[in-house]
């Protein structure tokens, strides 16, 4: 009986200490992390201060360095995205420019242009970039010309490259090639798709709802033309008329069809930089990442070009079994 | 100097707690296993144990082949390995609270390897499917079900029955829950799912405003799945490889250098760790969750005609096992 007592009462001590144990292994944990961040970003910003000095190791020379450092990659991502995580704690202003740093924004994708990557996919859970990509435009056109000039003696371009966006609301009257006033398209533009978690899963399902809708008018179509020489000829083609993967793939990449064959590249991005220091996709396309290396970054304000450096000489370090 | 002594004998007795039991070679090659903790281990369990656990965990088991060269076997060999630390994960799991496990054993491109893995991975898995059934009893005490989804038009036929007979005998189980990913792949699953609402839509059971994100990931499976709270793959590569693309969408994932069949306790400690992290991070964001309110009405709709889809493949799965009998 007493030891019974003793018993349950030791349990319970261990259930106490346990409690205690986890709340401060997630308090310590916290706290370094936090700590490490707010150290890393102000180390960061006192070296970049101290090194502007230097010409080799301002901001273009680091420019400069990663053009060098991926002209010699063996393989370099055709298609990149960035998954951006808002800021927390401002949520009262509405205002999509104070959650997502426009600005930095911009910086990080003229790097994009910098590394040789033709396309930039843009990823916020809200679509606050998807509602203000002009913004968005006008400041990365800015950090390109900025870019252009500072890497001419590097023979990258002609002229300043220009941006085009993909998949932006179609209502405000979209004209395409942003900040192009006096500028001439260049031959090689920077393209610029924007996504929000409503291009993820209900995409998905709106795909799903227009096949639907085709296979009904197939049917009928097929019903009324009722000759059966030629329902011979339809059952032998039966696999192309059902519902099948590529058909699915090739109504969720609606975006791409009218640009990406000219210019060769995948709707899959090879890279997904996930831009914040959450372990998860946050809803970012599910059909399209199936093969996407996915790398986290430090947040936008602390993140540098020798960062993306990094998973760009990782991504071309990496082999790619498909499966074998 | 008799401090450091003292706190490196200490250190050695505490390490040798830790590995006294994981050295220990164990035979048995079972399905279910016994519990094989150090008190080490049950102790850093329960304080994890005081946060929150994921109900349903998903597994790339990734390395196999790698750990089969890096220790000069043959590359079956690792594979009987891999499998091996599948039981003792299920087991770690289990004790952890986890009630779902969905593993990734063959996928659908891995069919693209050479003819003679191929054909010993089939080999091993109809050994073990066997195996499982042998072991029924114990399932049954220990109320596992277990759900093997893909693409059952890939798998070779010699196997289906089998994987049929698995399915039906535990089917009623409901404590936990395994569901092995054999000829998998996300693309496909999602492909058949919108298949079979397609032929709801043409019999008339379901109308077009019912199709709904909730729909189709209730026509996936034919057990009704618990949402994936994290992702765990192995060997340090960072990709989803066509695994639960759908479900992992918004779920904590964990990427661990480890090869599968070196993944220890610690390591699953660390992704529990790692998703407890991530999980308050993720709350913290408050995502706008997309499903608007639900008619009832549509839902009873729904829910009948997911329920009469999975009747339709339980038939089918006992027509296939009826083979075996």
């Amino acid at each position: 009986m007493v030891t019974a007592s003793v018993k349950a009462y030791a349990n319970e001590v261990l259930i106490i200490v346990c409690h205690l144990l986890w709340v401060l292994l997630h308090l310590v944990y916290r706290m370094q992390l936090d700590v490490g961040e707010k150290i890393q970003g102000t180390w960061r910003h006192v070296v970049r201060r101290l090194s502007s000095c230097f010409p080799l190791y301002s901001y273009y020379g680091e420019l400069a360095q990663l053009t060098q450092a991926t002209a010699k990659l063996s393989k370099v991502p055709s298609h990149i995205a960035f998954s951006v995580i808002e800021n927390l704690g401002q949520c009262d202003e509405k205002k999509d420019q104070d959650l997502i740093d426009f600005q930095l924004l911009a910086r990080v994708i003229s790097w994009a242009w910098v590394a040789r990557i033709p396309v930039v996919s843009l990823y916020d859970y809200n679509g606050r970039i998807k509602r203000s990509y002009r913004e968005l435009g006008c400041y990365v056109q800015e950090e390109l010309i900025q870019n252009f000039w500072a890497l001419k003696k590097f023979g990258r371009a002609n002229e300043p490259p220009c941006i085009k966006f993909h998949n932006i609301p179609k209502s405000n009257g979209y004209s395409n090639g942003v900040g192009s006033n006096g500028v001439k398209l260049s031959a090689s533009p920077l393209h610029i798709v924007v996504f929000c978690h409503e291009d993820g899963k209900p995409d998905i399902i709106r795909a799903a709802k227009r096949l639907y809708l085709e296979q009904l008018q197939l049917s009928q179509a097929d019903s009324t033309s009722g000759d059966p020489v030629q329902d011979d000829d339809l059952n032998e083609e039966l696999p192309s008329k059902s519902i099948n993967e590529s058909k699915l793939d090739l109504i969720l990449n609606k975006n791409y069809s009218a640009w990406s064959s000219s210019a060769g590249v995948s709707s899959e991005p090879d890279i997904l930089v996930i831009l914040g220091n959450i372990r998860s996709t946050l809803g970012f396309l599910p059909w399209h990442i199936r093969l996407t290396e996915i790398h986290w970054l430090p947040k936008l304000d602390i993140v540098e070009t020798r960062d993306l450096l990094a998973v760009l000489q990782k991504y071309s370090g990496c082999q790619q079994r498909f499966g074998t | 100097m008799v401090y450091y002594c003292l706190w490196i004998l200490l250190l050695r007795f505490y390490l040798q707690l830790c590995y006294f039991k994981t050295d220990q070679i164990q035979e048995t090659m079972a399905w279910v296993r016994e519990d094989d903790r150090t008190w080490i281990q049950k102790l850093c369990m329960n304080v994890l144990k005081q946060g929150p656990i994921p109900k349903h965990i998903g597994f790339i088991m990734d390395g196999n082949r790698r750990y089969a060269q890096k220790s000069a076997v043959a590359n079956i060999q690792g594979h009987v390995k891999g499998f091996e630390k599948l039981t003792e994960t299920l087991r770690w799991c289990w004790d952890f609270g986890v009630t779902e496990l969905t593993v990734y054993v063959f996928s659908i491109e891995n069919f693209k390897r050479p003819k003679e893995e191929v054909d010993g991975l089939m080999k091993l898995a109809k050994e073990k499917f066997e195996k499982l059934l042998e072991e029924n009893e114990r399932l049954q005490e220990q109320g596992v079900c277990v759900q093997i989804i893909g693409d059952w038009s890939l798998v070779p036929p010699g196997l289906r029955p089998l994987m049929a007979k698995v399915m039906i005998l535990t089917r009623h189980n409901s404590k936990a829950k395994l569901n092995v990913a054999f000829a998998y792949t996300s693309r496909n699953e999602i492909t058949r799912g919108i298949r079979s609402i397609e032929k709801g839509l043409f019999d008339g059971d379901i109308s077009l405003e019912d199709v709904s994100e909730d729909l189709l990931e209730g026509s996936f499976r034919i057990l009704p799945s618990q949402p994936l709270d994290l992702l765990v793959r192995t060997s340090g590569e960072t990709r989803l490889s066509d695994f639960l693309l759908w479900q992992s969408s918004e779920t904590v994932l964990c990427f661990t250098k480890v090869l599968w069949p070196e993944f220890t306790i610690w390591h699953l400690m660390a992704a529990m760790f790692n998703y407890q992290v991530n999980y308050m991070s993720i709350k913290q964001l408050k995502l706008v969750s997309s499903l608007s309110d639900i008619d009832s009405k549509e839902d009873v709709r729904k829910n009948s005609f997911i329920a009469d889809h999975a009747d339709k493949i339980w038939l089918q799965l006992e027509k296939e096992a009826a083979v075996l009998s």
